[in-house]
Parts: C-alpha cells; structure tokens; sequence
C-alpha cells in the first residue's frame, strides 16, 4: 500500500518537471507533451493537430482519440474538410465539446 | 480556400462514394498511409462522400479490401480529366500551340513608339531620323542595338544633347533632352552694325562703340540702321568697328479679336449609341451594319483601346468605340460688357506669351467696336518700352 502510494507521488513529480522545463522553455506543448491542439473559428469551424485516429463519423457526432484524451464533438450537419495525417478540420455547427479520459 | 481548390483542379481529383461498415477505420488507414482527403460527407449511417486526389485514389484498393468497404467513383474532375478527353482533337492542340507561337511572334517586333521630351525637334523628324538608323514600327526586336541608334541619332541630331532607348515590351520609350542654342552673339573682333528689330520711337540710347546713327526721339522701322559699325574719318580712313550699346524705344502694339454676344451651349440629352470598330494591322473593320446616326446634334468621342499584355506588350490590333451623345444647342445672349472682358484676358494673355520677358509696359488701352448687333470687336492696344538693337554682322 504504502509502497504503491509512493509510485504514484512519483510520477506525479516526473509530470510535473517535464512540465515545468517545457514551460520554463517556452517549447511549443503540443509536440513535447503530446497533446493535441485545437483551434476554433466560431462554433463552425475546428482543426485538431496531433490526433491518433477517428472512432466515430456521422452528421451528429464525432469522436476522435488523442493521447490524452478522446474528444467527443456533438452538432449538425457536421463534415471533414479535410483529413491528413497530422491534422482534421472538422466544419458544420458544433454545439458541444467533451473530454472524457 | 481558392488557392488550394485551384491547385486541387490542376493536379484532378476523384469524387467517391464508399460503402461499408468500418468507414472510421477506412478514413484512419487512408491518414496514415498520408493520402489526403477532403470534404468528408456522411450520407447514411454505412455510405459517405469524398474527395480524393487521383495518386490517392490509386493506393485505395487495399485499403478498402481491408475494410470491407466497396468504392464506387461518383465523378472525375479536373485538369488531368479534360485533357485526357480532348487528347485525339489535334486541330484543338494544334490551335493552342499556334496562339501561342503567334503571341510570341508578335511580341518580338516593336509595336509603338513613344517619343517624350522634345519641344523644338518635331516627332516626325525624331521618327524619321530612326527609322533612318534602324528602329520603327514593325522591327524585330532581336535584331536592335540600342546604343548604336543612340550614338547614331547623336550624330544626326546636333540639336540632341541626349537620348535614351529603353526597350519595354513591345514598346520602346524614347526620351529626348534637347540642346538649347545659343542665341548668335558676334565676338568682340567680327565688325557688326546695330539694326533695329522692331518699329518704334527711340526713347534711350547708350552707345559704347560704333557710330550713332539715329539720335533720341527718332521714329525707327524695322531693320533700320540705328548704330553704324562703319567708321569713316578723314584721318585713318574707313575702318569696320564692332559696334556695342543699348537702344530702347517705346513701341506700340495693337491686337484685336471678335467676340460673339451669343454664347452656344451643348446640352447632353443623355442619349447616346456606340459603335465599335477594330484595326488589325492597318486594316479597319467595322463592327456594325447600320453607319446612320439618328441624332440631328450631336457629339462624336473616339476612343482607341490598343490590345496589350500588362502595360508594355502591345498587339498590332486596336479597338476603337464611337461614342455618339445626343445634344441640344442653346443659345444664350452674354451682355457686352462680358464678352469685352473675357477679350481683353484673351488678349493680354496672347501678348504676355509673345512679349520679350524684359518688356515694360507703359499703357493699355481697350476699345470696342460693333460689326453687327451679335459681333463686337475688341480692340488691344498697348504702349510699351522695351531694347530693340539687335547685332548683324557687316558684309564687306
């Protein structure tokens, strides 16, 4: 127990220090920390950089896993622009946006 | 957006409908493979549209055989599509190759030429003298020597101090800077009389070398001898002198000009027709059938559109547009005292310009006098003093 409390003290530490030299650095996060970066125009437009892959497609929904997290977009009339790679630029009239781990 | 639609348009682009189940993993294999996609629709719950450009399309085979998906192509679209259509029509290729070599040959020959600069030399002479040395209307342009026409035309023109040729297009801009000549002055040992360049009454006289011939007070005419540079004496017999001084005289000018009392007015009704009309090398095609103008008054405008690419390749081919615009003449009546007043600035004006710019005028005066009860004539008259020597050489 004891033992398993400490593992996780740690690597909360370990987190914390990346953190702290990227920031202290001034390094852009997204590509040290492997995060995605969002960007929205509005509600219609949004473009999402360093994602892993989509898991759902329709009108309504969209569900995209990142590293970190798995981001659920709600709306209509939803649409890919464009897909490449490195980024996906969703358009249409979002309405929600949820992190869920 | 439209940069990338465009680049999209050239490279071609397949528009497709895929069918299946796994459509999410369909798109995730197609991004990492680095195909790109573009405008993702989703149709119904198993079928979606897009576009995908046409090396793209070519890598989806596996990728739909993996997922199970079944693709069908919708439409092609673009540059390399349109080409491959007309790829057997050899006249249509052929007429884009000769445009294109037609615009090229035209644009290798000088199409204009555009003199600026000069204000004594006339542009005709300036064309003439390089049509002379090689440069016209119509010469190649790869033939041309640029400053071989300039030294050329320096040694033709005494009245150039300098001259540019600058190449632009099919254009070539010519710019003058003219020689001011002196005005003729007699050196000190070339014997001269002093003659009278103009009518008057002698007011001043100063006299540094030479023999007076007139005194103070004389009425001179034009060309009259006024200081002799022709000494005779009984001691040293004939001698020829260059003869020096100043001679001023007051002189009388006298201008007139008739001024109509009804002043026409053309009134734009805002009718108007166009005519349009085109010049290919020289030769005037008129663009309409119908040559009658149903207007009784009227005012014509032309204008000449000459064909260019940007501003200097200019194509031998010129629009011209006839503007015709409907008016109406009205006459009005101006009173006398109006139409004296406007004459008498026309008048003074056209002295000013013509007058010596060390003239001093003593008195003006304005008359006027009526040909008929619409005509009125005015009358300048202006007293002046001003130098009236001038130097001629003596002819032995």
């Amino acid at each position: 127990m004891r033992r398993k409390r400490k593992h996780t003290d740690d690597t909360k530490e370990k987190i914390s220090i990346k953190e702290k030299i990227t920031k202290a650095l001034e390094l852009p996060e997204e590509i040290v920390m492997d995060v995605p970066k969002l960007q929205f125009i509005g509600n219609k437009d949004l473009s999402i950089e360093n994602y892993k892959g989509i898991i759902e497609y329709s009108e309504e929904t969209i569900r995209i896993n990142t590293n970190t997290h798995l981001i659920r977009i709600t709306g209509h009339k939803l649409e890919i622009k464009t897909i490449t790679a490195e980024e996906v630029f969703i358009s249409g009239d979002i309405a929600k946006l949820e992190f869920t781990a | 957006m439209l940069l990338v639609n465009i680049f999209n348009f050239i490279k071609g682009y397949v528009v497709i409908l895929v069918e299946g189940y796994y459509l999410e993993r369909f798109l995730n294999i197609c991004s990492r493979r680095q195909i790109y996609l573009w405008d993702v629709k989703k149709l119904s719950k198993c079928t979606m549209r897009l576009k995908i450009s046409i090396n793209g399309f070519r890598l989806l085979r596996p990728i739909a055989y993996k997922t199970k998906c079944r693709v069908k192509i919708l439409t092609k679209r673009g540059l390399p599509f349109v080409v491959y259509r007309y790829r057997k029509r050899k006249t249509f290729i052929v007429g884009i190759l000769l445009f294109c070599a037609l615009l090229w040959y035209m644009t290798s020959f000088i199409w204009v030429i555009e003199i600026t600069g000069n204000e004594n030399i006339s542009t005709e002479e300036i064309m003439e003298n390089l049509e002379q040395c090689g440069l016209k209307v119509g010469t190649y342009k790869a033939g041309l020597d640029t400053d071989n026409i300039q030294n050329e035309m320096m040694l033709r023109l005494n009245r150039l101090s300098w001259i540019g040729l600058d190449v632009k297009g099919t254009k070539v801009n010519v710019e003058i800077k003219e020689r001011r000549l002196a005005p003729p002055i007699f050196e000190n040992h070339i014997p001269c009389n002093i003659i009278a360049s103009k009518d008057g009454v002698i007011k001043e006289m100063v006299v540094k070398n030479g023999q007076p011939a007139v005194k103070e007070g004389d009425t001179v005419t034009k060309g009259q001898l006024l200081i002799s540079g022709v000494l005779d004496s009984k001691v040293e017999g004939v001698r020829y002198v260059h003869s020096l001084g100043s001679v001023k005289a007051r002189t009388w000018y006298e201008k007139s000009k008739e001024m109509k009392l009804i002043k026409t007015n053309r009134i734009p009704t805002g009718r108007e027709i166009k005519k349009y009309s085109v010049t290919i090398l020289g030769q005037k095609i008129n663009l309409y059938i119908n040559s009658g103008i149903p207007y009784e008054d009227y005012d014509k405008i032309t204008y000449n559109n000459e064909l260019s690419f940007g501003k200097d390749y200019i194509i031998p081919i010129t629009i011209h547009q006839e503007q015709y615009k409907e008016i109406v003449i009205e006459k009005e009546k101006i009173p006398v005292e109006q139409a004296v007043e406007e004459g008498t600035r026309l008048l003074q004006d056209e002295f000013a310009k013509e007058a010596a710019a060390d003239i001093e005028i003593l008195n003006q005066n304005v008359e006027h006098i009526f040909v008929d009860e619409n005509t009125v004539v005015v009358k300048y008259t202006v007293e002046c003093m001003e130098e009236i020597g001038v130097q001629e050489q003596i002819m032995e």
